[in-house]
């Protein structure tokens, strides 16, 4: 028995497998530091392993998987209609935008055309998530930073959306709203009227964020100048969504690979140049915004008629031989999926494309040099969602 | 060749397609040893990098990087093409930095080596699961290349001399009704190898294998492929020739190996059918 103790102590003094490996890179006279899985600053269940010269970081590696759920794989043992309730789970905060793109790729293979009124209702159902998912990063975010009171107002706000969607969709945060051909039900009138209620409510209480914390002297020290990411790095990592947009590329799915009826809508890409944690602050509140105009527009002008296409595939449905990839603009990026098919009973293969795992991957060379508080800010500013990184 | 950043890059095979069919503006095939030089060249285009994942095919394992540009949009696909028993791929994560990830995904999922990748160590799996390749498919289970990559409107701009794995083949039978008289019907040149077939008993169970991918073939392929009676031995034909001549010698070695659980299963056919495989690709990638 006394053996067995000092040898587990032995062990866990050693480090586990991806401890080794990263002390082997270690210079002298640095401390190794572990933060995470269980860390609240890492939203979820990430762990980052630092090599520090007193406050400074030398070296961050994040070490993933601790949420990884084979998704890809359940996509070929699963038929094609069976799969949306995955896309749900892989990105818990906009799995709209996840239902999306595995409904686009899938429709896109096997040639659908969705009805007018079923797109509308998937942009506004997709808008609605994405201003949600903006609006816990924000809550979150301002934890991670010292900050306790705007999470409670963010949450508030965000109530009305989950509110919202339960009504189209039965589900308040795992939705599996889409279905191949259009949407699984037509949104009930009253949906309509709250909607319409909560646009005007929400525009008024925007300038109270800025207010309650954006000009915050303490909050502009730790973010302005701080985790600067240039087009270059955008390029070399993959990184979309609010990433590549603070930092001056004004990049956006909705408007690069035109899909549905977005541009059927007035709204702008919110782009600010300097790259630094604030600028990506600044891009997810303005895109608030530019959501609710989207979100106005698709209320005042959604026509009548069906929500999903005659004939609709059901869950057995077979996808045609060939290959389709579809991408979407999600609330943290540029989300895929490519879907091949050998034309037999399940899907060949469905490769998931996460935004969030590439952006993450830039932050071994972003926080290089920093300090670790400044370290905590760039991995918030990264809005990560660790399901999704790790699928 | 009329894509310009790829321009200085030799490749196998370039089309291109309706971002709105497919999602691809362009997609190309090239040798393992072109990939970095054309990883670089989309890099000095501005291109920046979607992701690196790979395809289980039957003629052999393919991996796939997806890039695209953030101010002129349009995917570009890049495959490239190893054979089963050496899926190696150099890494271009020196190049795009974010790929190290990505092929260590990749890894993770299909077991291939991304030489020159700075940590190649699990990153989604634990890492003592290295042996276990989940997106694997079994021998029965994988399709041809020509079926999974099929895209609507696709102009082919250039294909090298000998590459023709984005051909279906050509049709010369009927479509066969049941697997089990499949061998009668079989055409002409895979005649002899099938009787030689009936006469080892073990690989009989592979035979009808081997014709159901024919006979489904000349199904699916059917309305726009079945003009060209003359055209050359097709892919999916020509690695078996070699595998059934050899099999009566294989016959009680590989008897009690069908038993066995899969995965032990194609360790230890490997060395009996892969070099023949890897020749036939070999031979492919010097012709072009």
């Amino acid at each position: 028995m006394h053996n067995v103790h000092e040898q587990m102590r032995h062990e866990q003094m050693q480090g586990d497998f991806y401890t080794v490996n990263f002390e082997k890179g270690a210079r002298e006279n640095t401390i190794i530091l572990n933060l995470g899985p269980q860390h609240p600053s890492t939203h979820g269940v990430l762990r980052v392993l630092l090599e520090l010269d007193g406050e400074y970081i030398v070296r961050a590696e994040p070490v993933l998987g601790y949420l990884h759920r084979m998704h890809e794989k359940m996509g070929e043992i699963k038929a094609a209609g069976q799969y949306m309730p995955n896309m749900g789970r892989v990105d818990y905060l906009h799995a709209m935008a996840w239902n999306w793109a595995y409904a686009g790729a899938a429709e896109r293979l096997a040639g659908i055309e969705v009805p007018e009124r079923g797109e509308y209702l998937r942009v506004i159902a997709t808008e609605l998530n994405r201003i949600a998912s903006h609006q816990v990063w924000w809550g979150a975010y301002l934890l991670d930073l010292g900050a306790f009171t705007p999470i409670l107002y963010a949450f508030d706000d965000r109530e009305h959306i989950l509110d919202l969607l339960q009504m189209i969709s039965g589900s308040r945060l795992t939705y599996s709203y889409f279905r191949l051909g259009g949407v699984c039900a037509d949104a009930p009138p009253r949906f309509f009227e709250k909607l319409k209620e909560y646009i005007p409510y929400l525009r008024k209480r925007l300038p109270m964020y800025h207010d309650l914390v954006t000009g915050n002297v303490i909050l502009r020290q730790r973010l302005e100048g701080i985790g600067v990411i240039d087009g270059d790095m955008c390029n070399r990592y993959g990184a979309t969504g609010p990433m590549s947009r603070g930092s001056g590329v004004g990049h956006d799915t909705r408007r690069a690979e035109p899909y549905s009826v977005y541009h059927k809508f007035d709204y702008s890409i919110p782009t600010f140049a300097e790259g630094c944690c604030m600028a990506r602050y600044n891009v997810r509140l303005a895109e608030i915004e530019e959501s609710l105009k989207i979100l106005e527009q698709a209320v005042a002008s959604i026509p009548d008629g069906p929500v999903i296409v005659d004939k609709a595939p059901k869950f057995n449905f077979k996808l045609p031989e060939g290959e389709a990839y579809f991408a979407v603009e999600g609330a943290r990026g540029k989300i895929g999926v490519w879907v091949a098919s050998d034309g037999g009973k399940n899907p060949y293969r469905i490769k998931l494309r996460a935004p969030g795992f590439s952006n993450l991957s830039l932050f071994a060379e972003a926080a290089k040099g920093t300090l670790l508080a400044d370290a905590v800010a760039i991995l918030g500013s990264l809005d990560l969602v660790i399901p999704e990184v790790d699928r | 060749m009329s894509f310009a950043p790829l321009s200085s890059v030799t490749l196998l095979y370039l089309a291109k397609e309706n971002p709105a069919k497919g999602g691809s503006a362009h997609s190309a095939f090239l040798a393992a040893d072109e990939l970095t030089k054309a990883a670089k060249a989309l890099y000095d285009a501005g291109y920046h990098l979607e992701d690196v994942s790979g395809l289980d095919t039957a003629e052999g394992f393919v991996a796939v990087y997806h890039f695209d540009h953030f101010t002129s949009p349009g995917r570009v696909t890049l495959r490239v093409l190893a054979p089963h028993d050496a899926p190696v791929f150099p890494s271009i994560a020196p190049i795009f930095q974010g790929a190290e990830w990505h092929e260590r995904e990749t890894a993770d999922f299909y077991g291939f080596d991304f030489p020159g990748n700075p940590n190649l160590v699990p990153l989604l799996l634990p890492d003592d699961m290295a042996e276990v390749n989940p997106l694997r498919k079994d021998e029965a289970a994988r399709a041809p290349l020509h079926v999974l990559l099929k895209v609507a409107e696709r102009e082919v701009l250039f294909q090298a001399e000998g590459f023709t794995l984005m051909d279906a083949p050509a049709v010369e039978a009927p479509p066969a009704e049941a697997p089990a008289e499949a061998p009668a019907q079989a055409p002409a040149e895979a005649a002899p190898p099938a009787v030689k077939a009936e006469s080892a008993p073990v690989v009989k169970k592979e035979a009808p294998v081997a014709v159901k991918t024919e006979a489904s073939l000349a199904v699916k392929a059917e309305a726009p492929l079945a003009v060209k009676p003359e055209a050359p031995l097709t892919k999916t034909e020509q690695p078996e020739t070699p595998e059934k001549t050899e099999a009566p010698k294989e016959a009680e070695k590989s008897a009690p190996e069908k038993k066995a659980p899969a995965k032990a299963d194609k360790k230890a056919e490997a060395p009996v059918k892969k070099p023949a495989k890897a020749a036939a690709k070999k031979g492919d990638a010097s012709d072009a």
